[in-house]
């Protein structure tokens, strides 16, 4: 699953809870300003990956160079 | 081929991959990145599992209330401890970011004496799946 179509299902379990009647308003705020910060806890995890990925093939290039030197 | 002139192509192709002038600061940051450390990802690890255990017991106010105190007191420890670490900035976002979805939680139970069960459930698969996501990355970091 997508992390939109994840976040959009998420989104649809907390407003399907809030129209059931089983949240206060408080707590159906609270809970979608937790979406929002989840949003951005993929948005970092993903920043880290990426920064993950270089290090890697950096430090694989280096080997490689050093290797043939 | 000339090693040198290899080492010249390799370095060439990776300075390639990424656009502009951000290059080698992003090739920098990159290569001399915080490493993986045992107790960052304890921490994080922590978080996830006690508020997989704590869901079960949902439907008693006073242990989630407790529950939720002691997922903040690990959550303060998290972000404390990668605050001070050199060129850890991902992780310190991630940490801050687990801090503040946690705090929301801890505190809708001192706002409110009847914090709903659903909402136990909801605010802690939420915490689930973020502490989750941060396990995941800071547990690949260069070792």
């Amino acid at each position: 699953m997508s992390d939109i179509v994840e976040l959009e299902h998420h989104f649809n379990e907390i407003q399907r809870a809030f129209e059931n009647n089983e949240l206060s308003k408080e707590e159906y705020k609270n809970l979608l300003e937790g979406l929002e910060i989840e949003k951005t806890i993929t948005m970092n995890a993903d920043e880290l990956q990426r920064k993950e990925q270089l290090n890697t093939y950096i430090t694989a290039a280096i080997s490689a160079a050093s290797l043939l030197s | 081929m000339n090693p040198k002139n290899l080492k010249l192509i390799i370095a060439s192709s990776i300075l390639l991959i990424l656009p502009g002038c951000a290059v080698v600061t992003k090739l920098y940051d990159a290569y001399f990145m915080t490493g993986y450390d045992n107790y960052e990802y304890s921490l994080v690890n922590k978080i996830r599992s006690n508020a997989e255990i704590n869901i079960k017991q949902c439907d008693s106010i006073e242990l989630s209330k407790k529950n939720f105190d002691t997922l903040y007191s690990l959550a303060v420890e998290f972000k404390n401890f990668t605050q001070y670490i050199p060129r850890n900035d991902d992780t310190i976002k991630l940490s801050n970011n687990i801090h503040d979805l946690v705090k929301q939680g801890s505190d809708a139970y001192y706002s409110s004496n009847n914090t709903s069960s659903s909402f136990c459930k909801l605010k802690l698969q939420q915490i689930i799946r973020s502490s989750e996501t941060a396990q995941k990355v800071i547990g690949s970091k260069p070792r």
